[in-house]
């Protein structure tokens, strides 16, 4: 047998019904019950495990069985995507397949499309990056952006603000969206590299800049962000220096 | 074996939601259920679901007037989904393929029950009742059971092969019919009493054709549709001429049209007095009946019938326009003064909705103010003013649709069932049609369809069978899964268990109470409760998840798949290869 990429597929209970028995017997397939139920956390978590590509299925629009699954799927993956090229890999890795009954396209063909495209990556395998100091740290402020209450908060309200008005009367396009998102998965991005580092041990702003290979002030502007929410504090000068902490608990 | 119809059991159980479509069929048909099945290309148990609300999927599945249809949300998106041709497909392919096996149900209880009229109510009476152990027996007047399935809707629409198939899985089970047996003639109430039935269910339906009541009705050349679908179907010779009138609007109308088309009539016209929206025939009826050549007339109603020797030479017809709606809601029409004109015809066939015969229904059970002979019962129980005497169908309703008789059916048995064992008729029974609905389906824009209309053709010959049935499997797959399953998660796989019904859980502590859940929730199924905590209404969750992903919090989670589980279930998966 030759060598094939790790890679898995998540898909909901009602694509390939047609040949639901065939993909039973797939060992890299799990089946849930709408593929908008995919958490963005878990996603990550899996390509932590060394999981090279993902693969998701949904119900093409409109048919969704839980009405716009299939769409809330594509937003969090959209911002997957982003978060994966902000820990430089390929966007690529994750993958969101509409499919339709009428499709003829089997699931087989899929993979094997999908299993020569990560093979062909720049950064393939990931694998190898393994216990790379920074992968790791990378991976693990990626999760916790993934589970971070602003960015699930704007995901969470992005049918409503590009479908109908926000509270202020405002419609913003999908686009528009789009870009906001991106800002705010970048900028949360820097932020829960700074959490994690002074959860680990209290650091300067220069010091920190240099350990996230970042502007100072790019650095100090976030700081002053978390330092409003109360999540740092300066916790003792010295000379001249401000050292920050982390006032998180975890 | 059967222990308690399923119907019976969730009516005493609870409340109950229902999606739209199944809350719109009078005999409450899973339709959803069903459905999911075909989506899996399980055509076989589809049909079981169906058997366990109604004995008749191949008849419905060809002649159901499906108000399914009309209240799927899939409307909303483009086009209903095509359930009455789903539940033909599967009958169909269980009638080629998988060849119904009725297995007799033991009796467990000495109380017989008489049912007097095999059509479609009385019939779906003994099915139910010989599923809960009752020994059942139909009385029927004609020589074949089936009543105006078998009588009244000619062949080329409802083959009697199949009226005769679902007829004798019934039977298989335990019924018995009596045939050439004549209520009021053969057996009273009186005689049924003195043979020990302990119930009896009137289900005699109408079969006088109603009169046109106008000048020349009784020449020879007009013979009323009910009496002249009967002879047909009775293989009595029938003679029509060139040009044939049909009065009417109805589906008896058009059955009659295509019906006197193939006995040779080589003009067949339709005479309605409203118009084509109004006609409560089946869209596609109409449809088929003009590929058949019958020509419509709108807005016409005949003043007289002109008479050449005894025998019908033409109708004569004023205009009408509409006016006002009536009581049923659709336009009254008026005539249009002065506009007489005449179609030359040799017969004249009058369609215009059945009555009773009054000497076939017992007096003490004739409603006391309807001027038609009707039986009055109460709605709900359908019980008579006589105790332990219950009636439905046609003869309750006036005519109506098969469907209908099949809903009274169901519902007087539950009431029989509750006759004979002494609990109360009309408790827990009010509040069983809650429907769920899809709280943002009206803000799906819509789309273009998807899909070709999806037919399913007049069976043909056997050896194109096969290659017809994998083609109509496939197409029948892929028109099922267009069901949107907008009913509650248990709904869609009842009993069957093709996948796990899950439900959202919040974990209080965590809720900060944004309400971004109650804004994801395709179906509304979880909101803040007073004190800002999310609530999850188990009723109308269907297990997506999708509030758990958007959480901000994480504070909501699916109770069988959480992230945990998916990550390892995917891992395993993975690591596996």
């Amino acid at each position: 047998m030759s060598f094939k990429p790790k890679i898995v597929s998540v898909m909901c209970n009602f694509v390939f019904c047609q040949n639901s028995e065939e993909i039973a017997s797939k060992t890299d397939a799990t089946r849930i019950n709408c593929i908008g139920m995919i958490d963005p956390v878990s996603i990550i978590e899996i390509m932590r495990n060394c999981v090279e590509g993902v693969m998701l299925f949904g119900c093409k629009p409109p048919d969704c069985h839980y009405v716009e699954g299939n769409l809330q799927a594509e937003r969090t993956v959209k911002m997957l995507q982003k978060l994966l090229s902000l820990i430089e890999l390929e966007p690529e890795r994750i993958e969101l397949n509409w499919i339709s009954p009428m499709g003829d396209r089997t699931y087989d063909s899929y993979e094997r499309h999908f299993s020569d495209k990560i093979t062909s990556l720049a950064t393939y395998p990931m694998a190898a990056r393994k216990g790379e100091a920074k992968f790791e740290e990378d991976m693990l402020a990626a999760k916790r952006v993934a589970s971070d209450f602003r960015l699930r908060t704007m995901l969470g309200i992005e049918r409503k603000t590009v479908d109908y008005e926000n509270v202020y009367g405002e419609k913003i396009s999908s686009e528009q969206f789009d870009d906001l998102l991106d800002e705010v998965v970048s900028a949360e991005f820097v932020r829960c590299k700074i959490r994690n580092l002074l959860e680990k041990e209290s650091l300067s702003v220069k010091d920190m800049s240099k350990h996230l290979n970042l502007a100072p002030q790019e650095v100090l502007r976030h700081i002053v962000t978390l330092r409003h929410k109360g999540i740092v504090a300066v916790e003792r000068v010295e000379g001249t220096t401000p050292i920050y902490a982390s006032l998180e608990t975890n | 074996m059967i222990e308690v119809s399923q119907e019976a059991k969730k009516v005493e159980e609870k409340t109950r939601r229902f999606p739209p479509c199944r809350k719109a069929c009078p005999a409450n048909v899973n339709i959803q259920g069903y459905i999911a099945l075909i989506q899996r290309g399980k055509f076989k148990e589809a049909v079981d679901v169906i058997r366990n609300d109604m004995p008749f999927p191949a008849i419905c599945g060809r002649v159901c007037f499906s108000p399914c249809e009309e209240e799927c949300s899939r409307t909303n998106i483009d086009q209903a989904v095509n359930i009455r041709n789903l539940k033909r497909v599967a009958a169909d392919i269980e009638r080629e393929v998988a060849k119904p096996n009725p297995k007799p149900i033991p009796i467990k209880h000495d109380e017989r029950l008489a049912i007097v009229g095999a059509g479609p109510a009385g019939l779906t009476v003994a099915y139910e009742l010989v599923r809960l152990g009752y020994p059942v027996t139909v009385f029927e007047r004609m020589a074949e059971p089936g009543g105006m399935m078998r009588y009244c809707i000619p062949d080329f629409r409802l083959e009697r092969s199949v009226v005769a198939d679902e007829i004798a899985y019934i039977q298989g089970l335990g019924v018995e019919i009596r045939t050439n047996v004549e209520f009021g003639k053969d057996i009273t109430l009186e005689s049924l009493g003195k043979e020990g039935y302990k119930a009896v269910f009137l289900a005699v339906g109408t079969q006088e054709g109603m009169r046109l009541g106008v000048p020349g009705e009784d020449l020879k050349g007009v013979m009323n549709a009910v009496d002249f679908l009967r002879d047909v179907a009775l293989g009595k010779k029938v003679t029509v001429g060139d040009a044939v009138a049909v009065v009417g609007g109805g589906n008896s109308a058009i059955d009659s049209a295509r019906t006197a088309k193939r006995l040779g009539a080589k003009d067949v016209m339709v005479l309605y007095r409203r118009s084509r929206e109004e006609m409560p025939a089946l869209p596609s009826e109409v449809a088929d009946a003009e590929r058949d050549g019958v020509k419509f007339h709108f807005l016409v109603n005949p003043k007289q019938i002109i008479e050449d020797d005894g025998k019908v030479k033409a109708v004569e017809c004023l205009r009408m326009q509409l006016g006002e709606p009536d009581a049923s809601g659709r336009r009254r029409p008026i005539p249009v003064s002065n506009s007489e004109h005449q179609y030359v015809v040799n017969c004249v066939i009058p369609a215009l909705g059945q009555l009773a015969n009054a000497s076939s229904i017992p007096k003490a059970v004739i409603g006391k103010d309807s001027r038609i002979p009707l039986i009055a019962v109460d709605n709900l129980t359908l019980e008579t003013r006589l105790p332990g005497i219950f009636a439905g169908g046609d003869v309750v309703t006036g005519s109506a649709s098969i469907i209908e008789a099949v809903g009274a059916g169901k519902r007087a048995a539950i009431s029989i069932n509750r006759y004979l064992t002494g609990k109360d008729l009309h408790q827990g029974r009010e509040n069983i049609d809650e429907v769920t609905w899809v709280k943002s389906m009206g803000n799906i824009k819509k789309k273009e369809s998807r899909f070709e209309p999806f037919e399913h053709q007049q069976p043909m010959k056997m050896d194109e069978i096969v290659d017809y049935l994998e083609t109509i499997e496939r197409n029948a797959t892929f028109e099922a899964c267009r069901c949107l399953g907008c009913g509650p998660c248990e709904e869609c796989l009842e009993g069957i268990g093709l996948c796990e019904p899950d439900k959202a859980v919040v974990e209080e502590d965590l809720c900060v109470g944004c309400n971004i859940c109650a804004s994801v929730c395709p179906f509304g199924a979880i909101a803040k409760d007073e004190n800002n905590i999310a609530k999850v209404d188990e009723l109308l969750c269907k297990g997506c998840g999708i509030c758990a992903t958007r959480c901000p919090a994480q504070a909501i989670s699916l109770k069988e798949l959480t992230n945990e589980r998916l990550i390892t279930l995917t891992l395993m998966s993975g690591g596996m290869k």
